[in-house]
């Protein structure tokens, strides 16, 4: 049973509280360091009410930099696994789109899309801090209106 | 106690930060997603050769025409590309790719025109205009402009016929 | 008004869970702001709190493997209970419960289970970064409670009676500046707040006690944090301030009191950095105890 006022009153909240959890598939740090400054005074990225958690059970939306490595890729899928539903993905950078100058090397598996289900790109190299937080923002709007992991038929 | 005043004087003053809509200009020369101007490229593929993470390839499946394909995806933004290409036909914008959940969206794709050569009618791409003009400025003379619709045979051709011409002071038989 | 309605509006209504919800949600929004603005930055809007809870409510729960689900769905549910009920013993103005003989042993019982089920939650999850910051927290409630429990103790002893109500119309001497000092040694660390804020270092241990709890048993500890907010400042305002009869003027003076300790605290915050926890029960048994013995003096010599 579910009442139309509490349903509204969740997807408000989804979108106004988006928690952040960021982690490094194989990533040169190049975007990680950007990330930085979006947690800054200058670009602060907690007036939308991001705050960046330690631990992916705390988060809503997954940060990824990087391509998919060998090494990390059961480790960014457990992490993908372990937080809670509804989540989104944000891909930061050209690494997890397409692998970017690291694809075809035998250590590097490529783009994330297969391992795990993307929703917004946010493509640079590396992106500003204002990309990012953009990428954040689709995010969280993608999360208000429940469109969030639909894209790769990922019932929420 | 200088933390004490460094924290008094944030409070005192407003806060630096900047709304996620007030959106700071890129600053000139920045290296943001790339524009290809077709008029201006000759489907060389320097493009192709020196881009480091192949996000710049050529489709020349099409026998009218040759597609330069670009994927904001796949590029670094080093400016190789930019800085090889012979006619400027690549440049920077300076705004950075959009941020977007639709990857159709990143790909660029520009169709470059073959003409046929005026003499042999094979498919070339002449040079452009605006490049000839910045080449030779006000001196254009006129054997340029006839020779800029030939193709590479039929360029050194007439080349070696004026040579001919030099050397024997006879105008030879234009014969296919 | 029966006593069952009067236990059922101040657990409930006021002073209990919806009035104790929302100001420790305005407490701690009051306090992410200010913390923000003293490092530079914007912070976020006012109903932050309200949307980070109902957020949280409507996320799936994850259990880890192997852990007990009947504690770990307890843990919080016995917190907040025990925070709610301590919040309802608060001679806040407007309370309609009357105070009894004892009522202070039943607060301070109150106050140290929302710890406890922490410390508890902690070695639940069966995570190891998790046992670390409870292993850590139980060490610092070993340092904090000296000055907390002596402070309350000194009270009682210079009202000659332990029932708030007594405690708080006894007319207040220069031992109430002492026992002042005394509690407000130990607010920040039972906020977990910098400098004593070891037990949830973020980054270092990942989340610290809380890391493998998430949506709803979290969002029952974070709305327990703020209600905890709520307790202890309403514990500082009015035991310390003079008890006023009108009820607008004793919120007033609450509410008042409340902002000046969260002042201070999100001062002490923004401006200390993370001590280690032997150094923090160093500091509790040497300044602390000191504090805890000079309120005991001064309430029996004076």
């Amino acid at each position: 049973m579910s009442i139309q006022w509490l349903d509204r009153l969740l997807n408000i909240s989804r979108g106004r509280s988006p928690w952040v959890y960021h982690v490094n598939s194989g990533s040169c740090n190049g975007c990680d360091i950007e990330i930085g400054p979006c947690f800054c005074p200058r670009y602060d990225a907690e007036q939308m009410g991001v705050i960046l958690q330690g631990s992916p059970k705390h988060a809503d939306i997954l940060l990824i930099t990087g391509p998919m490595t060998l090494r990390t890729c059961e480790a960014a899928k457990d992490i993908y696994a372990q937080m809670p539903k509804p989540k989104a993905v944000v891909a930061i950078g050209s690494c997890p789109a397409t692998g970017n100058v690291f694809a075809g090397s035998p250590t590097v598996l490529g783009a994330v899309e297969p391992y795990i289900p993307v929703d917004v790109y946010v493509p640079g190299c590396p992106p500003r801090p204002q990309a990012i937080m953009e990428g954040i923002r689709q995010a969280a709007q993608l999360l208000a209106e429940g469109q969030a992991g639909k894209k790769q038929g990922a019932s929420l | 106690m200088r933390i004490l005043n460094l924290i008094s004087r944030n409070f005192g003053k407003k806060s630096r930060t900047r709304l996620p809509a007030e959106v700071v200009p890129c600053p000139d020369g920045y290296r943001g997603t790339l524009q290809h101007v077709s008029s201006l490229c000759t489907g060389c593929q320097t493009c192709a050769y020196v881009c480091s993470p192949s996000a710049i390839t050529f489709d020349t499946s099409d026998p009218g025409c040759i597609v330069w394909q670009y994927s904001a995806e796949r590029c670094s933004y080093c400016g190789r590309c930019v800085e090889y290409c012979p006619t400027k036909a690549i440049s920077f914008m300076a705004e950075p790719p959009i941020v977007t959940g639709d990857r159709s969206l990143h790909r660029l794709a520009d169709k470059v025109f073959y003409q046929p050569c005026a003499r042999c009618r094979r498919p070339i791409i002449p040079l452009p205009v605006p490049v000839i003009t910045q080449m030779y400025q006000d001196r254009l003379p006129i054997e340029i402009k006839a020779l800029n619709q030939l193709c590479e045979k039929c360029r050194s051709r007439t080349a070696s016929e004026h040579i001919k011409e030099g050397l024997t002071g006879s105008k030879m038989e234009v014969n296919k | 008004m029966s006593d069952w309605w009067r236990i059922l509006l101040a657990v409930f209504v006021w002073p209990g869970l919806l009035g104790g919800a929302l100001l420790g949600w305005l407490f701690l929004w009051i306090n992410r702001k200010l913390m923000a603005r003293l490092q530079g930055r914007k912070g976020p809007p006012f109903y932050q709190p309200f949307f980070d809870f109902v957020k949280l409510m409507g996320k799936e729960t994850i259990v880890a493997g192997g852990t007990n689900r009947i504690v770990f769905y307890a843990l919080p549910l016995v917190a907040l209970i025990s925070m709610t009920f301590a919040l309802a013993l608060l001679p806040l103005p407007g309370n309609p419960l009357h105070s009894f003989n004892g009522d202070l042993i039943l607060l301070i019982y109150l106050l140290e289970m929302p710890a406890l089920c922490e410390i508890l939650a902690g070695f639940v999850t069966r995570s190891l970064y998790a046992q670390v910051g409870a292993t850590r927290e139980a060490i610092l409630s070993l340092g904090y409670n000296v000055p907390f429990l002596t402070a309350l103790i000194a009270l009682a002893v210079h009202a000659k009676s332990s029932s708030l109500h007594e405690i708080v119309t006894a007319t207040p001497g220069p031992a109430a500046v002492f026992v002042s000092l005394a509690l407000l040694l130990s607010v920040p660390a039972r906020l977990k707040s910098n400098p004593f804020s070891i037990a949830n270092a973020e980054s270092e241990i990942v989340a610290g006690i809380l890391t493998e709890y998430n949506s709803k048993p979290l969002a029952v500890f974070e709305l327990v944090h703020g209600l905890e907010l709520t307790a202890l400042a309403g514990l500082f305002g009015v035991i310390f301030l003079p008890f006023a009869h009108n009820f607008m003027t004793g919120l007033a003076i609450y509410i008042l009191c409340a902002l000046v300790l969260i002042f201070l605290t999100t001062g002490l915050a923004a401006a200390t950095a993370r001590l280690k926890v032997q150094h923090a029960v160093r500091f509790f048994w040497s300044w602390g105890a000191a504090a805890a013995v000079l309120a005991i003096v001064v309430v029996v010599f004076w």
